[in-house]
């Protein structure tokens, strides 16, 4: 393993171990049986009418250099957990969000944190809509979200 | 997730990938070089793991060496594995604000920024700032090489937290600040260099002994036959040898066989074995839990046991007592022989003035004839006779000089005495000399006066006695009033004036 995968190996060990202590309500881990793939259930906790009694099932992927990168996160569609509607989340679970971008990203976030943001982004959302272009892209998509170029265009949501 | 203190993951591996724009200190002191040639780049295995990895290559007899040539350094660097300052364990919990908020763990080395003061490890921040020039929290633009700079406050704080060795095994706990050198310098688990030169690998520095040699090379395991490192032996017989257990023939346990020595001496159920007090005649032989018992009940031996002991005690008192009193009555006899040969010391008297310096014939004596006395049966006796001697003259001198200092402080005292009263007469008599001559002082002056009040009243120019003092010209052109109210000074003709000089 290469310096970098230790580093990114003992920064996730000691955020694992924060979140077996505790997580802020609404946040469950699911699985985190290996450093590289977490799954975590998140949950709105205000009365938006979008994604009130929903949980939603997230995907982490961690790269070897975590933290400096950003975790790949999208939605994960089960038959009890749906893909949340939202203009920055696209019907296949990638999600839109400059926080999980190369440019957007600091490593001072963390596993924590990127639910913390998507919970709030889905309260404060009253958009029922999927991104413009959802179904071409889609069909279309074979890139991992982190090569996507994403065109933020709308930082109102 | 593994435990936090396992080797791979408390030690960094040895092949560092990675490079740091400004490297601290102690990366620079201990660097390490990857080896150039060899099959041996992977990292090496650690030891005692609880399954030994499969033997690497280079182990293996035949497999070809490195040459010395390639060898890393020299026979005296020790190359250690960096410590990890992100794997240590503290002893008590570390408070968050101390902590980067990158890796997680307490500052190591913090850096703080100019701009907007946030905390960082001086290798994490440089990790971030390759990627993006910006503070990882409020992503104001750094400069790294312009707007950061060490907090020393920070770091003294947590050079002060006690962390545990990193060093699986080691239970050593003490300051950051000194754990560096213990980990360096003194840990005995810490992977040092085979002390083979030709040997690529590592070893805990306990074993590291260059006369046990290199402890990578294989040997058949003595129960499975598998070939095991030598330094993995120990970890071989307890967990993945094939034939690692047997049953004890006593007590049908099934036993490690490498522990069985130790079963069968201490654990063993089936094992007949005998009373502790067995030498002291108790017959007892059974199994462990009767014989114990038995000895829990009180074994009649014991106290047999303690009397022996105890008269195994005192004889070797006896024996000590005996060998003293040989040489007392060795030194007794000599004595009395010293004391009625004819050349005896003679007894020193005080009224003798300087006996001790008198010639000595009893000391020359005795070298003349040491084997015809029969008190000096040895040299040593010889000598002992002569330094007891010396001893007593000494004393003598001693007393002699007491003596001397005593009268000599008493004739002393008598002239200091002597000497003060003679002062004291002295003295007296200065007194009386200068009270006559105050007297006379002061008649003659009564009698001056008395001559100047007649000369005033009368004519002037008989005062004096030529002189030619202003009292004599002085009438001649002023009036007899002004002598009247302010006499002038006179001076007599013997120089003693009105204040004669006091004694």
């Amino acid at each position: 393993m290469s310096a970098q995968g230790q580093f990114a190996t003992k920064r996730l060990g000691k955020e694992l171990q924060k979140i077996n202590n505790s997580l802020p309500p609404g946040i469950v881990l699911v699985s985190a049986d290996n450093f590289e793939e977490w799954l975590l259930d998140i949950k709105v906790l205000d009365t938006n009418p979008l994604y009130t009694n929903q949980t939603y099932r997230l995907k982490f992927k961690f790269g070897a250099s975590y933290p400096i990168e950003p975790p790949e996160v999208v939605f994960v569609k089960l038959p009890d957990r749906p893909i949340p509607i939202h203009p920055h989340i696209y019907s296949n679970g990638i999600i839109c969000l400059d926080l999980l971008g190369q440019q957007g990203w600091s490593p001072v976030q963390n596993v924590e944190s990127v639910c913390m943001s998507l919970q709030s982004m889905l309260t404060g959302n009253t958009k029922d809509e999927r991104p413009p272009g959802d179904e071409e892209f889609v069909r279309a998509n074979r890139l991992r979200p982190k090569d996507i170029d994403f065109y933020y265009h709308d930082n109102n949501v | 997730m593994p435990p936090p203190n396992t080797p791979e993951e408390g030690v960094l591996p040895v092949t560092m990938s990675y490079r740091r724009p400004r490297e601290p200190v102690y990366s620079r002191r201990y660097s390490y070089r990857r080896t150039s040639t060899g099959p041996s780049v992977s990292p090496p295995p650690p030891v005692r793991l609880p399954t030994p990895p499969p033997a690497p290559s280079p182990s293996v007899p035949d497999a070809p060496r490195p040459s010395s040539a390639t060898r890393r350094c020299s026979s005296k660097c020790q190359c250690i594995p960096k410590l990890d300052y992100q794997s240590l364990d503290y002893e008590v919990p570390v408070d968050p604000a101390l902590q980067c908020p990158i890796c997680h763990t307490p500052f190591h080395q913090p850096v703080t920024t100019r701009t907007c003061g946030h905390t960082f490890c001086s290798e994490c921040l440089d990790r971030s700032l390759e990627t993006q020039p910006v503070c990882p929290i409020d992503r104001q633009p750094v400069n790294p090489s312009r707007d950061l700079f060490r907090a020393r406050v920070i770091s003294d704080q947590l050079e002060r937290l006690k962390v545990k060795c990193p060093n699986k095994g080691c239970d050593e706990v003490c300051t950051r600040e000194l754990v560096v050198s213990h980990f360096d310098l003194h840990c005995d688990h810490t992977l040092v260099h085979c002390p083979d030169p030709f040997c690529n690998l590592r070893i805990p520095r306990a074993d590291a002994q260059p006369s046990s040699g290199c402890l990578h090379k294989n040997t058949p395991c003595q129960y499975c036959g598998a070939d095991v490192m030598i330094a993995d032996l120990e970890s071989h017989y307890d967990d993945s040898c094939s034939g690692h257990t047997a049953k004890c023939s006593h007590c049908n346990a099934i036993v490690v066989r490498h522990h069985m020595e130790k079963h069968l001496a201490k654990e063993c159920l089936g094992r007949e074995i005998h009373c502790k007090n067995m030498e002291y005649g108790c017959q007892v032989l059974d199994r462990r839990p009767i014989v114990e018992e038995h000895e829990r009940l009180g074994c009649v031996f014991e106290a047999i046991g303690k009397l022996v002991l105890q008269r195994m005690e005192d004889r070797a008192r006896i024996e000590d007592l005996e060998g003293r009193l040989r040489t007392m009555d060795a030194r007794a006899q000599r004595a009395e022989n010293t004391s009625t040969s004819p050349s005896s010391r003679p007894r020193m008297g005080s009224n003798s003035f300087m006996p001790g310096f008198a010639p000595d014939a009893n000391i020359d004596a005795g070298p003349r004839t040491p084997a015809g006395n029969p008190a000096w049966r040895s040299p040593e006796d010889y000598m002992l006779v002569q330094f007891e001697r010396l001893e007593a003259k000494i004393e003598d001198l001693q007393k002699m000089t007491w003596e001397f200092d005593g009268q000599q402080a008493v004739r002393q005292l008598n002239d200091a005495l002597r000497m003060q009263e003679q002062i004291h007469e002295l003295s007296n008599r200065v007194t009386a000399l200068s009270l006559q001559v105050r007297s006379l002082a002061v008649n003659a002056q009564q009698q001056s006066n008395a001559q100047q009040r007649n000369g005033s009243s009368g004519s002037p120019s008989t005062s004096s006695s030529g002189t030619g003092g202003p009292g004599t010209r002085a009438p001649s052109h002023e009036d007899g009033r002004r002598y009247h109210s302010n006499p002038p000074p006179r001076r007599n003709s013997d120089g003693r004036g009105q204040h004669p000089p006091r004694l």
